[in-house]
C-alpha cells in the first residue's frame, strides 16, 4: 500500500488547480514499480518540516517530496553528533572531509554529502507533501514523531526508540512505508465518522497532555490527535469553521500552533489563523469515561499590537512560546512581523495575551526558533521568498539583530541549545544549513555547513 | 518537465495562502529606520569675518542653521533671510540658495536614501514638498548609498559636513561625505569607515544600539573640514558603557560606564574596554544595556543634558555636558517606579526648559504661572512612556493622578509633576498600576520626540481646537502605526478648572503629560448660543455624533436610555416600571421634560459630575445593564472578557459537582460566589454541529425548555435518557459554590420566586400573594380589573442554604419563596422536583455530563454593568491558592454589578471623589434617596380612561443605587416598585421592597464624547521612530512593510512622513 496514492477516493480535494494539474500529471506519470519510485533514504528531497530530539542527538527531517519524483515522502534520521563533528573540525582547522567541499560564493560554509550525516535505515517513509514535525517524548527514551502530510490528507505518525524511526507493525524493513495504523485519515480511523480535513499544515504535540494538535491551511479546522504513550495515536476530535474566511479574499485557514506549558493537564493551545488577526485558545478535555479526548475553546484574542494602523495584521504563520511559556512570539504575514505576545499570566492568574513588542521582518515569514545560546534570546525566523533566516533580538522593544543568507525556500527552523546550532531546511534546494549561534564564534550566525548538494536552479 | 516549473509549483506549495500584493511602483524606500538632516547650497567662504565682494562662494555642505535661517519668513520685499556674510554684496556674485536635505538611513539594506526640499517657514508646507533623490541616475530606479553592515542610527556631525552611521553589522562607524553625495560629480561620492578607538587605539569592537551627536554649529560661512568633527555619543549594551566619540578620530574622549547595580560612573578619559561582538570571541556580561539615548542644547538657559535609558533597567540617567559637549560632573540617575525590577527604558526624548502653564494662545516661557520645567520622556517596557523632571524636582512625575482628586487644585507647578511617590501626591485611576502615559489602543510606545509648536500667523482656527499646537508636545509612535500627541505645556487650554464652568477644563486636557484629545467642542451646551451664556434647551442630545465631519462636544448619552427583556413576564403597559437611570426635570427656553442626567441637556454641574475624568471615558461605546446578565459580551470581533458562551468540562464526584477549564478563565472573567452559571448544552436547531465528532446532540423528550439539548454520544444517548432524565429537563441554571481560576463549583439550584421581597419574605402566605403578584405582571388589564388565574404553585418562605446568605428584614438569615413539591408536576416548566424543592439544576450522574459542556456565567441579584469597549469591570484576582478573590488594593470604581439593594451611602460623601468626610471611599453602589423626574400617567377620576393631557410632569422621590465605574457616575432609580392600585403607573400598590424585574432585563445606552486621543493622520505599519526635523518638524519612520489589497495603492517597504507641528494635516510623504 502506498502512502499516498492509494486510493483516488480518499485523495484530497485540492485547493488550488495547479494542484490537481499536479496529481494528474503524477498518477499519469508515475508508473513504474514500487521499488524503481521508492525514495532514496540518504538524500534530502524537498525538506520541509524539522525537529530535533529533546536530547539534541538527532534531527528527524521530512521530505515533502513535492516534485513527485518518488512514490512518497519520507522521515529521515540525521545524526547530530557527526554534524558537529564535521563543523568543528571546519571551523577549527578548516578540515574538509570527503564528500565535503567548501562554498564558494560562502567561504566560511562548508558544502557536504547528506548521505555522510543520515542514519541510513533509520528513516520510515510517510505521504507526499509533509509540512512539519512535532515531537512527542512518550518517556524511556522513546519519541514518537507527529507528522501532517498534505497530499493524502493525512497526518503520520512513527515511533523511535534511539536507533531507527518506525511505523509499520508488519515490518522490520528499514524504509518501510507506514502503515494505515500510522497514516490517520478518519476520525478514531473510521470512516464513517469524518475525514480529516484538507491541508494539515502545523502540529504541535504536548508529552505531557499526550496529544497533538493540528492545524488547517484552507478549512480554518483544527485536529487533536490522542497520542497515548503505549498507544497508537488516533484523530480524536476535529473542530471546524474555528476561524471566519477573510471577507476581501474569502480565504480561510488555521496555521501557526504552539502550547504554552499549564501544568499537569498538558498545554494552552494557541492557534493563529491565515483569515483573520486573531489566536484562538484551546485546551483538551478527556472525559472520565475514557472516550476519546476533544477540543475545549477558550478565549480569543486579536493581534491589534501590531500594523493595526494601516489594516490589521493577519495571517500568522509560525508560533513559539518561551520556555517559561510567559512570552509567545509569531510570525505574521501582514504585515510582516515578528509580534511578541505577553502570555505570563495576570492577578487573576490567566495569560495577559498583550502585544509587548514587535519589529518588522521579511516577507513571506514562514517558521521560528527559539533559543538562547548564551547571550540571551533570540528569536530565528525564516524567510522563504528572501532565503534568509531572520534573527531577532527580543529584549526591549525587540529589534533585528541579524540577517543570515542560508539558502533557497528556508521553511523549517530548529534549534538544539545544548550545540548551539540552528538548522533550517532550504525547501527549494534539496538542503538543511546549519547555522552557528554561539556567541563570540568567528562564525556566529554564519551558515557554518550545508548539508545536502544543492539542487541546481 | 522544467525543473523551474516543479520548483514554481511546489512554491506554491509551500507557500499557498501568501497575502495578495499589487505590484509596487517606483519604491523610493527600503525599511527606513532614522534620519538626518544637511543643508547644502551656496555659502560664501567669510570665515567669520566681514562679507566682502572678493571672497570665495562655494556651491558646499554648511552647518544646518544656514538653512533654518532660510525657512524664516521672508521680509517684506519677499526676500529670503540668510545667515550673517551671506547677504546679496552690490556687484558681487550672489550667493546660491541653500536647500536642506534628509538621509534616511535603511538599517536592513545598509544604505542612506537622500531626500531633498527647499527651505520656508513650516507654515508653507503643504506636501509634495519633499522629494527623494536618485544617488545615482545611471542606475534604473532611485538609488541609495551603500554606508556598512546593518547600520542602527545615522546623526549629521558639528560642521554638518559628514553624516555619521553607526554599524551594528560591523561595529564601527561609516562617515558620509555630504557634499560629494549632493553635488553633481556622480563618481565622487566618499564614504569612508571608521574603528572607534579607546585611549590605548583598540578598536571598539561592540555593537552599538544608539548614536546621538552634538548639533552643529551655527556659525556660518566656512569651509567643510576634512573630516567629520565633533562629538557624538555611542550607546554600547553589551559593554553597558556610552561612549564620547571624537568623530574626527575615532577616538572615545569620555565615557559613561554602568556597573551590575546600575550604578553610573562618568571616565574622563578613552581608558573603555568592551567585548568583541564583530568576530571576536569575547562572551558578555550580565549588566545594563543602554541603548537609548537623547542629547538636547536648551536654547534659553544653553544646558545641554544627555540621557540614556537602558532596557533591562528602570532609570533614567542624564549627564550634564560642557561646552565641548563631553561629560560635566557626575551624572544624576533619576529611579523610575519599578515594582516588579523588571522595567527597562527603550527610547528617550529631552525637553527643553519650559515656562509651564498659560493659556493664551502664545508660548510663555519667560512667565509661565508654573515655573520653570525641563522633563525627560522615556519609552518603558511596561507599555507606558514615563515622565522624569531633570530640572528642580528631580523625580519621576505620576501622569495618572485621578482627576477627582484634583478638581479643585489651582497650583499649576504641583500640577505639572505629581511627584511619584510623594506622599502629597493623588491617587491614580482606576486601573493604573504605573505613573507613566499610556496610550489608547493595544499598540505598545515604540519612539518618543518632543517638538515646540508656535502660533501660526492668521491661523483661523478657534481656540482651543484639537489639531491646534501651541507649546510643547510630544509625539509617540506605537507598535499598532498610531502616532499620538501627548500635552506637556498646551499654551492654548486652561491650567485649571474653570469654576464657572467646569465642563470648559476637563483636567485631562489641561494638565501636563496628558494625551491630547481629538474630539474638538468641548464647551458645546444644551442652550440657545451652544454656550454657558444662552437660555436651556431640553429637546437636545448634542452633536451627532455620527456626522461626516465627525463627532464633537463633551461627554454624553445619545439617546434616552431604552429597555429590552425576555417576552412574556411583563406587559407592555408595565415596562416604565422598571428600574431606569435618574432623570432632572430640564426647564428651558423649549419645553419642560424630564432629561436624563447622563444626557446633553443636562445641567452643566451635572454633567461634570457624571463623567468626572474624561481619560477614562471611551470615545463612544454602549452599555448594557443586564439583570442577571453574562459577564461578558465578548462577539466575534470583539475580546475583552472572554467569550459569553465558553467550553468546559463536568466533573461529579463524591465532593459536588465541579465545572472545569484548564485555561484558568475564572478569575480573570470576574466570577463571584453564588452568581448563576447557565450551562448551554447544544442547540438542536445547529443539528450535531455543537457537538464533537461521534457526539448527537441529544434532546430529551420530554424537556420543555428550548433550544437546549445536551451532547451525548451517539451510542449512549438513549440508554442514558432516564438516568439524565431530571438534568435533561431542567434549565440547567446552577449556583456558583466557590471559584477558582480554573475551576467552578457547582450547586443545585432551587427556584425561587423573583418577586420575593429583597429584604426577604415574611411567611408563605406572603410568598404565595407575590406569586400571584408576578403572574400579573404579564397581563395588559388594568390592575382593578385583572383576572390573571392564581399561582397554583407552592411556595415555602424559608432560608436557601444554596444562595447568597444576607440579611432579611428582621435581621435574621434573609428568606426567600422557594418553589416546593412533591413531584415535578408541581413544578414550573425547566425545573424538576428533587428533595421536596423545584429545582432549576441539578447534580447529574457523571454519565451525563462527558461530552463538553457549553456555558455561560451570570451575575446573580444584581445588573451586570457592560461597556462594549470597556468591557465588564470588576476587582476579582486569584489568591496564592487560586481562590477567586476580590483585590483589597484595587479601586473601588472597578466596578460592574449594581445590585437592588445596598448600604446607605454616606450623606457626607463628596458627589466627586465618591470619598467620605473620612477620607475613605464610599460604598460603590450605594442606595440613595433621590427625586426622579418623569410624565406620569393622568386617569379620569375613579377610572383608568387617560386624562387630558395623559401624562404629568413630576418630581417623585424614590429610591436609587448611585454607581460610579472609573468614567462615569449615575443612579439607577426605582430598584422596586410598589405595584399598581387600580391603573398601570399609579403606584398606589402596598408591595416593599418588591422587585419587579427579571432576569434579562436590560437597560442600555451610548455613550458618547468620551476621550479619543488625537493621533497623527497618518497610517505608517510601524512607525520605529520620530525624530524631531528642522523648524520642528515631525518626522516619522515607518520601517513596516505594507502589502496593499487593492488597486488603488502599492505595496510598500517602509515610509517616511514628515508632519508640521503647527499644521498636523501638512504631511510630506515618501515612500
Amino acid at each position: 500500500m502506498q502512502a499516498t496514492i492509494e486510493n483516488p477516493g480518499r485523495s484530497k480535494r485540492l485547493a488550488y488547480p495547479m494542484w490537481r494539474t499536479l496529481l494528474l500529471l503524477m498518477t499519469a506519470a508515475c508508473t513504474a514499480s514500487g521499488s524503481e519510485v521508492s525514495p532514496p533514504n540518504d538524500q534530502f528531497f524537498f525538506p520541509t518540516g524539522l525537529a530535533v530530539a529533546p536530547d539534541d542527538s538527532v534531527l528527524f527531517v521530512a521530505n515533502a517530496n513535492a516534485e513527485l519524483r518518488w512514490d512518497s515522502g519520507a522521515l529521515e534520521v540525521v545524526d547530530l553528533g557527526i554534524v558537529d563533528s564535521v563543523v568543528n573540525a571546519w571551523t577549527a582547522s578548516k578540515t574538509i572531509p570527503d564528500g565535503c567541499e567548501r562554498d564558494s560564493d560562502h567561504t566560511e560554509t562548508l558544502i557536504c554529502d547528506e548521505a555522510m550525516f543520515i542514519k541510513i535505515g533509520a528513516g520510515v517513509r510517510i505521504g507526499n507533501f509533509a509540512t512539519d514535525i512535532a515531537v512527542q517524548d512518550t518517556g524511556n527514551n522513546t519519541l514518537r514523531l507527529i507528522v501532517p502530510t498534505r497530499g493524502d490528507p493525512s497526518i503520520a505518525w512513527a515511533d523511535y526508540g534511539g536507533e531507527t524511526l518506525a511505523c509499520n507493525s508488519s515490518t522490520s524493513e528499514a524504509n518501510a512505508l507506514c502503515d494505515d495504523a500510522h497514516r490517520l485519515s478518519y476520525v478514531d480511523n473510521n470512516p464513517d465518522l469524518a475525514s480529516l480535513p484538507d491541508e494539515p499544515f502545523s502540529v504541535f504535540a504536548d508529552s505531557v497532555g499526550q496529544y497533538a494538535v493540528v492545524t488547517h491551511l484552507t478549512t480554518g479546522a483544527v485536529t487533536l490527535i490522542d497520542t497515548p504513550r503505549g498507544g497508537d495515536a488516533i484523530v480524536s476530535d476535529v473542530l471546524a469553521g474555528v476561524f471566519n474566511p477573510d471577507p476581501t479574499t474569502g480565504v480561510i485557514g488555521a496555521t501557526g500552533v504552539a502550547g504554552r506549558p499549564n501544568g499537569a493537564s498538558g498545554s494552552t493551545i494557541y492557534v493563529g489563523s491565515r483569515s483573520e488577526d486573531r489566536i484562538q485558545m484551546f485546551s483538551v478535555g478527556r472525559p472520565v469515561n475514557d472516550a476519546r479526548p476533544f477540543l475545549l475553546t477558550g478565549n480569543y484574542f486579536f493581534l491589534d499590537g501590531y500594523g493595526n494602523n494601516s489594516g490589521g495584521s493577519i495571517d500568522t504563520r509560525g508560533m513559539e512560546f518561551s520556555p517559561s511559556g510567559d512570552e509567545l512570539f509569531l510570525v505574521n504575514r501582514n504585515p510582516p512581523s515578528l509580534q511578541i505576545i505577553d502570555t505570563s499570566t495576570n492577578a487573576a492568574g490567566f495569560p495577559k495575551n498583550q502585544t509587548i513588542a514587535a519589529t518588522d521582518i521579511c516577507r513571506q515569514g514562514a517558521q521560528l526558533a527559539l533559543m538562547d545560546a548564551g547571550a540571551g534570546q533570540r528569536a530565528y525566523v525564516t524567510c522563504f521568498q528572501d532565503g534568509q533566516l531572520y534573527v531577532v533580538d527580543p529584549r526591549g522593544s525587540a529589534q533585528v539583530d541579524d540577517i543570515i543568507e542560508v539558502g533557497r525556500g528556508p521553511f523549517a527552523v530548529v534549534a538544539a541549545p545544548s550545540r548551539k546550532k540552528l538548522y533550517v531546511t532550504n525547501f527549494l534546494e534539496d538542503t538543511i544549513a546549519v547555522v552557528d549561534a554561539a556567541p563570540g564564534s568567528p562564525t556566529h550566525d554564519r551558515v557554518v555547513l550545508r548539508i545536502g548538494e544543492v539542487r541546481p536552479l | 518537465m522544467n525543473k523551474l516549473i516543479w520548483i514554481g509549483i511546489a512554491l506554491v506549495a509551500m507557500s499557498c495562502g501568501g497575502t495578495t500584493e499589487t505590484s509596487p511602483s517606483s519604491l523610493n524606500l527600503d525599511r527606513p529606520v532614522d534620519i538626518a538632516f544637511a543643508c547644502y547650497g551656496g555659502l560664501r567662504i567669510t570665515n567669520g569675518a566681514a562679507a566682502t565682494a572678493d571672497q570665495q562662494i562655494l556651491l558646499t555642505a554648511q552647518p544646518l542653521n544656514a538653512c533654518d535661517i532660510r525657512s524664516r519668513p521672508r521680509d517684506a520685499n519677499d526676500q529670503q533671510p540668510v545667515a550673517p556674510g551671506q547677504e546679496e554684496i552690490t556687484g558681487a556674485t550672489l550667493v546660491p540658495t541653500a536647500e536642506y536635505y534628509g538621509f534616511i538611513l535603511q538599517s536592513s539594506r545598509g544604505t542612506v536614501a537622500i531626500s531633498h526640499w527647499q527651505p520656508k517657514p513650516s507654515s508653507s508646507f503643504m506636501g509634495g514638498d519633499v522629494t527623494v533623490l536618485d544617488a545615482d541616475p545611471l542606475t534604473p530606479g532611485k538609488n541609495s548609498i551603500s554606508v556598512g553592515e546593518d547600520p542602527i542610527a545615522i546623526a549629521t556631525d558639528a560642521s554638518g559636513c559628514k553624516e555619521i552611521t553607526a554599524n551594528a553589522g560591523s561595529c564601527d562607524l561609516s562617515i558620509l561625505d555630504v557634499t560629494s553625495v549632493v553635488d553633481t560629480d556622480l563618481t565622487n561620492v566618499k564614504v569612508e569607515r571608521q574603528d572607534v578607538k579607546n585611549a590605548a587605539g583598540q578598536p571598539i569592537r561592540s555593537r552599538p544600539s544608539a548614536m546621538v551627536a552634538q548639533r552643529s554649529i551655527t556659525d556660518v560661512g566656512f569651509a567643510c573640514p576634512a573630516t567629520a568633527t565633533g562629538i557624538t555619543y555611542i550607546a554600547y549594551p553589551s559593554c553597558h558603557a556610552v561612549a564620547a566619540v571624537d568623530v574626527a578620530t575615532g577616538m572615545i574622549r569620555a565615557s559613561i560606564t554602568y556597573d551590575a547595580l546600575g550604578n553610573t560612573t562618568v571616565h574622563a578619559d578613552g581608558n573603555l574596554v568592551c567585548p568583541d561582538e564583530c568576530g571576536g570571541d569575547a562572551l558578555v556580561t550580565a549588566g545594563p544595556r543602554p541603548v537609548a539615548m537623547a542629547l538636547e542644547e536648551d536654547p534659553r538657559s544653553l544646558r545641554r543634558a544627555l540621557a540614556i535609558g537602558s532596557d533591562n533597567l528602570g532609570s533614567v540617567t542624564v549627564v550634564d555636558l560642557g561646552p565641548d559637549w563631553l561629560p560635566l560632573g557626575s551624572p544624576q540617575t533619576y529611579a523610575l517606579e519599578n515594582p516588579d525590577g523588571k522595567l527597562g527604558v527603550t527610547a528617550l526624548a529631552i525637553s527643553p526648559q519650559i515656562g509651564m502653564g498659560g493659556s493664551g494662545g502664545v508660548i510663555n516661557d519667560g512667565t509661565g504661572p508654573g515655573g520653570q520645567a525641563q522633563y525627560v520622556y522615556a519609552v518603558a517596557t511596561d507599555h507606558t512612556v514615563r515622565v522624569v523632571d531633570i530640572l528642580d524636582i528631580g523625580k519621576e512625575c505620576d501622569t495618572q493622578v485621578d482627576p477627582r482628586l484634583i478638581h479643585d487644585l489651582r497650583n499649576v507647578k504641583q500640577m505639572s509633576c505629581f511627584v511619584v511617590g510623594d506622599p502629597g501626591t493623588p491617587a491614580r485611576r482606576a486601573g493604573m498600576t504605573s505613573p507613566g502615559i499610556k496610550l489608547v489602543g493595544d499598540g505598545v510606545p515604540v519612539s518618543v520626540a518632543i517638538v515646540r509648536a508656535d502660533p501660526l500667523d492668521g491661523d483661523a482656527r478657534p481656540s482651543p481646537y484639537p489639531t491646534k499646537l501651541i507649546g510643547y508636545f510630544a509625539i509617540v509612535t506605537s507598535s499598532s502605526g498610531a502616532t499620538f500627541v501627548v500635552n506637556i505645556d498646551d499654551d492654548d487650554f486652561g491650567d485649571v478648572v474653570d469654576a464657572t464652568n467646569p465642563i470648559k477644563t476637563p483636567l485631562p486636557l489641561a494638565i501636563a503629560h496628558q494625551l491630547r484629545d481629538g474630539l474638538p467642542s468641548r464647551t458645546l451646551t444644551a442652550s440657545t448660543t451652544g454656550d454657558t451664556d444662552g437660555m436651556p434647551i431640553c429637546n437636545t442630545v448634542g452633536p451627532d455624533p455620527d456626522a461626516t465631519a465627525g463627532n464633537s462636544g463633551g461627554p454624553r448619552i445619545v439617546t434616552a436610555p431604552t429597555r429590552t427583556m425576555p417576552s412574556g413576564n411583563i406587559a407592555a403597559e408595565k415596562i416604565s416600571n422598571l428600574p431606569f437611570i435618574h432623570q432632572l426635570t430640564c426647564n428651558g427656553s423649549d419645553d419642560k421634560k424630564p432629561i436624563s442626567e447622563l444626557g446633553f441637556a443636562a445641567p452643566l454641574a451635572q454633567r461634570d459630575l457624571a463623567y468626572p475624568d474624561l481619560r477614562s471615558l471611551m470615545a463612544d461605546e454602549t452599555w448594557t445593564l443586564t439583570y442577571e446578565g453574562s459577564l461578558s459580551a465578548d462577539t466575534s470581533n470583539v475580546a475583552i472578557d472572554g467569550p459569553a458562551v465558553r467550553d468546559g468540562q463536568l466533573v461529579v464526584d463524591g465532593t459536588g459537582m465541579h465545572l472545569v477549564d484548564p485555561t484558568r478563565p475564572f478569575c480573570d472573567a470576574g466570577v463571584e460566589q453564588y452568581d448563576v452559571v447557565q450551562m448551554r448544552g447544544c442547540d438542536p436547531v445547529n443539528g450535531n454541529l455543537d457537538c464533537p465528532i461521534g457526539y448527537s446532540c441529544y434532546t430529551h423528550p420530554e424537556s420543555q425548555v428550548a433550544g437546549l439539548g445536551s451532547c451525548m454520544l451517539t451510542s449512549e444517548a438513549d440508554r442514558l435518557a432516564d438516568a439524565c432524565k431530571n438534568f435533561l429537563t431542567s434549565l440547567r441554571r446552577y449556583t456558583v459554590g466557590r471559584a477558582r481560576s480554573g475551576e467552578i463549583v457547582l450547586l443545585p439550584r432551587k427556584r425561587v420566586l423573583r418577586t420575593t421581597p429583597i429584604d426577604g419574605c415574611v411567611d408563605d402566605n406572603q410568598c404565595k400573594a407575590l406569586a400571584d403578584y408576578a403572574l400579573t405582571n404579564a397581563s395588559s388589564s388594568e390592575p382593578k380589573d385583572d383576572t390573571t388565574a392564581a399561582d397554583t404553585h407552592k411556595y415555602s418562605c424559608a432560608v436557601d442554604t444554596l444562595r447568597e446568605p444576607e440579611v432579611g428584614y428582621d435581621g435574621g438569615a434573609l428568606r426567600r419563596c422557594i418553589s416546593t413539591c412533591t413531584t415535578t408536576a408541581d413544578c414550573n416548566g425547566g425545573t424538576v422536583c428533587e428533595g421536596g424543592y423545584c429545582m432549576e439544576g441539578v447534580e447529574p450522574p457523571q454519565a451525563c455530563v462527558n461530552s463538553p459542556q457549553r456555558f455561560e456565567l451570570r451575575s446573580h441579584e444584581a445588573f451586570t454593568v457592560i461597556g462594549s469597549r470597556s468591557g465588564y469591570l470588576h476587582r476579582e484576582i486569584a489568591d496564592a491558592g487560586g481562590n477567586c478573590v476580590v483585590d483589597p488594593t484595587a479601586s473601588p470604581l472597578l466596578v460592574g454589578r449594581i445590585p437592588l439593594d445596598a448600604p446607605m451611602c454616606d450623606p457626607t460623601t463628596d458627589p466627586r471623589t465618591g470619598k467620605t468626610a473620612g477620607g475613605v471611599f464610599d460604598a460603590n453602589p450605594c442606595k440613595v434617596a433621590v427625586v426622579q423626574s418623569e410624565f406620569e400617567p393622568s386617569y379620569v377620576a375613579n377610572s383608568c380612561a387617560a386624562a387630558s393631557p395623559t401624562a404629568t410632569l413630576v418630581e417623585r422621590p424614590t429610591s436609587g443605587i448611585l454607581f460610579r465605574n472609573r468614567g462615569m457616575t449615575f443612579t439607577l432609580v426605582d430598584p422596586t416598585y410598589p405595584g399598581d392600585a387600580q391603573c398601570h403607573g399609579d403606584r398606589g400598590g402596598t408591595l416593599k421592597n418588591v422587585p419587579l424585574v427579571f432576569t434579562g432585563v436590560q437597560l442600555s445606552f451610548r455613550q458618547t464624547g468620551g476621550f479619543r486621543s488625537l493621533t497623527l493622520p497618518i497610517a505608517p505599519s510601524y512607525p520605529g521612530r520620530v525624530v524631531r526635523g528642522p523648524g520642528q518638524s515631525i518626522w516619522i519612520m515607518d520601517e513596516g512593510d505594507f502589502l496593499s489589497n487593492t488597486v488603488t495603492l502599492p505595496s510598500t517597504r517602509g515610509k517616511v512622513y514628515r508632519v508640521e507641528a503647527s499644521a498636523l494635516n501638512a504631511i510630506n510623504l515618501l515612500q
